[in-house]
C-alpha cells in the first residue's frame, strides 16, 4: 500500500494526481469504516460493561442484605441468647451462600474485566491504528500537496516553455521569413547573374570558339595545336567536328598521332564525339579518316559494323582499311572472323599488308578455324605475314603437341619464327 | 718577265682569291650565328610559350647503338636510355665483334636472354652470332652479336632487327638527355615528309648528368676540350641551324639522328665501305628523294640534346678529325653528281658547294694561305703591319661569333656559367681560332693520305666512364 511504485509517473516528474486521490480516498473510506466499527464495538463493551456493573450492584447490595441479615441475626442471638436450631441453620447456609455468591462475583469480576481489558487493548491498539492511518493520511496528504505543488510548478514551467517556445518559434519563423525573403532576393540576383554571365560567356564562346576555328586555318602547326586544345576543353562535340572537317579541308599538314591523341583528350562526352565524327567521315580526306578511327579504336568497342563496312569497302584507301582492320584485334567483333581469314588465306602478293594485319587481328579470336588459318599463314612466302602469323598463334596459347607438326616441320622459316615467338612469350612472361 | 713580277701577279690573284673566300665565309659565319642564335631564342620563347606538342600516344621509335670495345660505357649508355622520358621505344645495341667484354658486360648487368630470332637482312650486313632479348626492363632492349664490319654495319644490322618506323642512331659513348627522344620526333609530328632529324651533340666534359637531366655545368678542366665546346657551337650548332632553315643539311652526327626506317631502307641504308658514314646516308637520302621525286626533308632539332665525350687529347682529336675529313671526302665524292645539278636544288647550289669550299677544300685553302704569306714575306711582297691587323681582325671576328653562338646556347637552355667559366671561354675563343683551327687544318689536309687503308676502323679514341646517375 504505502509503495511509491503503484502511482503513474507524471509527465513532470511527480505522481499521478488521480492515482493519489484515489488512494486518499480508499484510506479515507477505511478510515471511516474502522472507525465505525470500532464505535460499535466501543458500544456493545460499554453497554456490556454497564450490564456487569449493574449485576455486580445487585450482587452487591444482595451481598449487603446478607450481611445486614447475618448482622440482625447476630443481634438478635446476643439480645437473645438463646439462638434457634433452626436459625443457626439458616445462618450457616447463608453464610456458605454467601461465601459462594462472593467467589462468583470474584470469577465473575475477574472474566469481565479480563474481557473487559482485552477489549480495551484492542481499542488501544484500533486507536493506535487509527493513528497511524491518520499519520499516514497526513503524509499522503502531505505528499500529495506536494505532489500537486509539483504538478502545478510543472504546470507553470510547462506554461512558460510553452508560452517561451511559442515566443521563439514565432521569432524564428520571422526571422526563417525574412532570410527566406533575403535568400530569395540573393538567388535572384545570383540567377540573374549568372544568367547574364552565362550569356556573356556563352557569347565569348561562340567568339572563341569562332577564333579558334580560325586559328585552326593557320598555318602555324603550335597555333593549330593550341586551337585545338582549347577546343577540346569546351567539350562540344559538333564543333570538335567543324574544326576537324576545317582542319581536313587546309592543305597544312596535321599528324594523325597528334588528331588522335588530341580528340582523346576531349572534355566532353566521347560517345557524342564519335557519333559526330562519324557523321561527317565520308567528307574527311584519308588521313583524318585514320585518326579518327584510331581514336574509336582506343574508345570504344561499339564499332563493329561500321568497321567491317570500312575494312570490306575496296574503293576507300588501304591505310584507312587497315586501321578498321585493326579494330578487330583490339575488340572482338564475330562477323569479322570470316573476312579476316578470307583476308588471310586469299591475298595477293600486291595487297599484303591486308594478311599481314589480318594475321595479327585473328590473335583475337581463339577458336581453331583461326588457328589453322595462322598456322597456314607462318608458311607464307612474306616475312611479316609470318611474324604475325606466328605471335597470334601464341596468342592463343595451343598445347604444345599442335606445334610439333611445324617444329618438326620442313619449313625452316616457319620453324624459326614460331621458335622465336615462343621464346619471346617466355620472355615477356618473366618481365612480368 | 721577272720572278717579282710573277710573284705579284700571282700575290695579286691570291689576294683576290682569299678577299672572296674569306668574304664568303664571313658573311657565311655571320648569317649562321645570326639565324642560329635568332632561332634558339624562338625555341626559347615558344617553350615559354608552352608551345609545346606533349604527346602520349607517341610515334615508336628504334635506338641502335652500335658498339666496338665500349666496355667501359656501354652500361651507362643503356642505363641513360632507360631513363628516357618516353613512351614507346625499344634498344637495339648491336655488338660489332669487340674484343673486350662489351657483350658479356651488358649480358651480365642486363640479365639477358639468349634467343634464336630470325633477321630479315633488308639491309645487307654480316651474319649475326648470337642475339639476346629481355623484357624485364622499361623498354625492350636487345643486344645482337655479329661479326666486325664497322660502325656502318651494325648500324644496318640495328636497322634489319629493329621494329619500329623510326629509328635513331647513336653513339656507344653518348648520353641523350631525358626529353631527347621527345624533342627529335617533333619535327616528324610537324611534317609529314621528314625523312631524318639530325639532334644537338653537345660536349659532355664537365657537365654532371643525373637521369637524363644535367644537374651542373661548367666549361670542361682540359683546355682542349673547353676550345671543341667553344669549336662545336660556332660550327656545328649554327651553321646547321641555317642548313636546316634551307633543307640542306648534308650532315646528321652519328652520336644523335632519327631516321625513318622505310625511306633509309629503300635508299640502301649505311653504306659500310665509307668512314663517314653518317654524312654519306644524309647525302644519299638527298640524292635518293630527289631522283625519286618524293617529297621529303631533313630536320635539325636544336633542342634535342645528346651529351658526347670530345677527345680531351690531341692525338685522339686528331684521330677523330681526320676520320672525319675521310668521310666528308667519301661522301661528297661518291655524290658528286650533286654539285651545282639543278636537279638537287638547295642542297647541290648551297650546300655541296659550301661543305666542298668551306670544309672539305678549306684545310688546303688555308694552309696554302699560310704558306703564301711565308712566301710573301720572304719575296718582301708583304704589308706586315696590314697582316698582323688582318689576322687580328680575323681573330676578333671569329671570336665575337664563337662567343656569341656559345652564350646563346648556354643561355637559351638556362645553363648557368661561373665568371670564371666566362672569362675561360673568351680567352680560349681566340687560342681556338688562332691556333686549334690551323693544326686541325693541317691534320685533316694530310687525312686523306692512305685513307684506304682505314675502312673498316672505328676511329678509336680514348674513352673514359660516363658519370651518368
Amino acid at each position: 500500500m504505502q509503495e511509491r511504485g503503484m502511482f503513474r509517473v507524471n509527465i513532470f516528474g511527480g505522481y499521478n494526481k488521480e492515482d493519489v486521490n484515489n488512494y486518499i480516498q480508499i484510506l479515507e473510506n477505511d478510515m471511516e469504516a474502522i472507525k465505525i466499527k470500532n464505535n460499535m464495538e466501543n458500544m456493545e463493551l460499554k453497554s456490556e460493561f454497564q450490564k456487569l456493573q449493574e449485576e455486580n450492584k445487585m450482587l452487591i447490595e444482595k451481598l449487603g442484605q446478607c450481611r445486614q441479615q447475618e448482622d440482625e441475626e447476630q443481634l438478635k442471638v446476643k439480645e437473645g441468647r438463646e439462638i434457634p436450631q433452626d436459625a443457626l441453620d439458616e445462618l450457616e447456609y447463608l453464610q456458605q451462600e454467601n461465601k459462594r455468591l462472593k467467589e462468583l462475583l470474584k470469577n465473575s469480576k475477574t472474566e469481565e474485566t479480563n474481557d473487559l481489558e482485552e477489549k480495551l487493548d484492542m481499542q488501544e491498539q484500533m486507536k493506535q491504528e487509527i493513528q497511524i492511518l491518520q499519520d499516514n493520511k497526513k503524509r499522503y496528504e502531505e505528499e500529495y500537496k506536494a505532489i500537486v505543488k509539483v504538478l502545478e510548478d510543472a504546470k507553470l514551467s510547462a506554461r512558460s516553455i510553452e508560452e517561451e517556445t511559442k515566443k521563439r518559434a514565432d521569432e524564428i519563423i520571422a526571422n526563417a521569413q525574412k532570410e527566406a525573403e533575403l535568400f530569395r532576393e540573393k538567388l535572384k540576383f545570383q540567377i540573374d547573374k549568372e544568367l547574364e554571365d552565362k550569356g556573356i560567356r556563352l557569347m565569348a564562346a561562340k567568339y572563341k570558339i569562332e577564333s579558334y576555328c580560325n586559328y585552326i586555318k593557320k598555318e602555324n602547326l603550335y597555333c593549330r595545336v593550341n586551337a585545338f586544345s582549347a577546343l577540346y576543353a569546351f567539350g562540344h562535340p559538333l564543333y570538335i567536328a567543324k574544326a576537324v572537317h576545317i582542319q581536313d579541308e587546309r592543305e597544312e599538314f596535321l599528324n594523325e598521332k597528334i588528331l588522335t591523341e588530341g580528340l582523346m583528350s576531349f572534355d566532353g562526352d566521347h560517345s557524342m564525339l564519335m557519333s559526330s565524327l562519324w557523321d561527317e567521315m565520308g567528307g574527311f580526306s584519308d588521313r583524318t579518316q585514320l585518326a579518327v578511327i584510331n581514336y574509336i579504336r582506343f574508345q570504344s568497342g561499339s564499332y563493329g559494323a561500321e568497321m567491317l563496312q570500312i575494312a570490306s569497302d575496296t574503293l576507300r584507301g588501304k591505310e584507312v582499311r587497315l586501321a578498321a582492320m585493326r579494330y578487330f584485334g583490339k575488340y572482338y567483333y564475330y562477323p569479322a572472323q570470316a573476312f579476316l581469314l578470307e583476308l588471310l588465306d586469299n591475298c595477293t602478293q600486291e595487297d599484303w599488308e591486308y594478311a599481314v594485319v589480318s594475321a595479327s587481328a585473328l590473335g583475337n579470336y581463339h577458336d581453331p578455324k583461326s588457328t589453322e588459318a595462322l598456322k597456314r599463314a607462318l608458311y607464307s612466302s612474306n616475312w611479316y605475314i609470318r611474324r604475325n602469323a606466328a605471335e597470334s598463334l601464341i596468342a592463343h596459347h595451343p598445347p604444345f603437341k599442335e606445334l610439333t607438326d611445324i617444329i618438326n616441320g620442313p619449313d625452316r622459316y616457319a620453324r624459326e619464327i614460331l621458335m622465336y615467338q615462343l621464346e619471346s612469350e617466355e620472355l615477356k612472361e618473366k618481365g612480368r | 718577265m721577272s720572278a717579282r713580277d710573277f710573284y705579284q701577279i700571282f700575290f695579286e690573284y691570291v689576294g683576290i682569291f682569299f678577299i672572296l673566300y674569306l668574304i664568303g665565309y664571313a658573311s657565311f659565319l655571320f648569317l649562321a650565328v645570326t639565324v642560329g642564335t635568332s632561332t634558339l631564342y624562338s625555341c626559347k620563347k615558344r617553350n615559354m610559350l608552352k608551345n609545346e606538342l606533349k604527346n602520349d600516344y607517341y610515334i615508336p621509335v628504334s635506338i641502335i647503338v652500335p658498339a666496338y670495345n665500349e666496355e667501359v660505357t656501354i652500361t651507362e649508355t643503356i642505363r641513360s636510355l632507360l631513363a628516357l622520358d618516353y613512351r614507346l621505344y625499344e634498344i637495339i645495341v648491336v655488338d660489332d665483334g669487340s674484343k673486350d667484354e662489351t657483350s658479356r658486360i651488358v649480358l651480365e648487368t642486363f640479365k639477358m636472354k639468349r634467343v634464336d630470332r630470325p633477321i630479315r637482312k633488308l639491309i645487307v650486313c654480316q651474319e649475326e652470332e648470337s642475339v639476346y632479348e629481355t623484357r624485364s626492363l622499361k623498354v625492350p632492349l636487345t643486344l645482337i652479336r655479329k661479326k666486325n664490319g664497322g660502325k656502318a654495319d651494325a648500324l644496318n644490322m640495328g636497322i634489319n632487327a629493329s621494329a619500329y618506323p623510326y629509328f635513331i642512331c647513336m653513339d656507344a659513348d653518348s648520353v641523350l638527355q631525358y626529353d631527347s627522344l621527345e624533342k627529335i620526333i617533333r619535327p616528324v609530328l610537324e611534317h609529314d615528309n621528314v625523312v631524318a632529324v639530325g639532334g644537338a651533340v653537345r660536349p659532355c666534359n664537365g657537365a654532371h648528368i643525373e637521369k637524363g637531366y644535367v644537374t651542373k655545368y661548367k666549361m670542361p678542366r682540359k683546355l682542349l676540350a673547353c676550345m671543341q665546346v667553344l669549336e662545336y657551337d660556332r660550327s656545328f650548332l649554327a651553321a646547321r641551324i641555317l642548313f636546316d632553315k634551307l633543307n640542306g643539311s648534308i650532315i646528321i652526327s652519328g652520336a644523335f639522328g632519327l631516321f625513318k626506317k622505310s625511306t633509309v631502307i629503300s635508299a640502301g641504308g649505311y653504306d659500310a665501305t665509307t668512314m663517314g658514314e653518317d654524312m654519306e646516308l644524309v647525302v644519299k637520302l638527298h640524292a635518293f628523294c630527289r631522283e625519286n621525286r618524293v617529297p621529303y626533308s631533313i630536320r635539325y632539332a636544336t633542342d634535342a640534346i645528346c651529351w658526347t665525350q670530345v677527345p680531351e687529347k690531341l692525338g685522339d682529336l686528331c684521330k677523330q678529325r681526320r676520320r672525319w675529313h675521310i668521310g666528308l671526302f667519301q661522301s661528297m665524292y661518291r655524290h658528286r653528281k650533286m654539285f651545282l645539278n639543278r636537279k638537287y636544288g638547295k642542297v647541290g647550289a648551297v650546300s655541296y658547294l659550301y661543305f666542298l669550299l668551306y670544309e672539305l677544300l678549306s684545310p688546303y685553302i688555308e694552309v696554302f694561305g699560310v704558306l703564301t704569306m711565308i712566301i710573301a714575306y720572304f719575296v718582301d711582297l708583304i704589308n706586315i703591319p696590314f697582316m698582323i691587323l688582318f689576322m687580328l681582325i680575323y681573330v676578333v671576328y671569329s671570336s665575337v661569333l664563337s662567343l656569341t653562338a656559345f652564350l646563346a646556347r648556354v643561355h637559351t637552355i638556362d645553363l648557368k656559367l661561373t665568371a670564371g667559366d666566362v672569362l675561360k671561354a673568351i680567352g680560349l675563343c681566340a687560342a681556338e681560332v688562332s691556333f686549334l683551327r690551323f693544326m686541325m687544318a693541317w691534320v685533316r689536309m694530310t687525312a686523306l693520305i692512305g685513307y684506304r687503308k682505314k675502312k673498316k676502323n672505328w676511329g678509336r679514341i680514348e674513352r673514359t666512364k660516363i658519370q651518368f646517375k
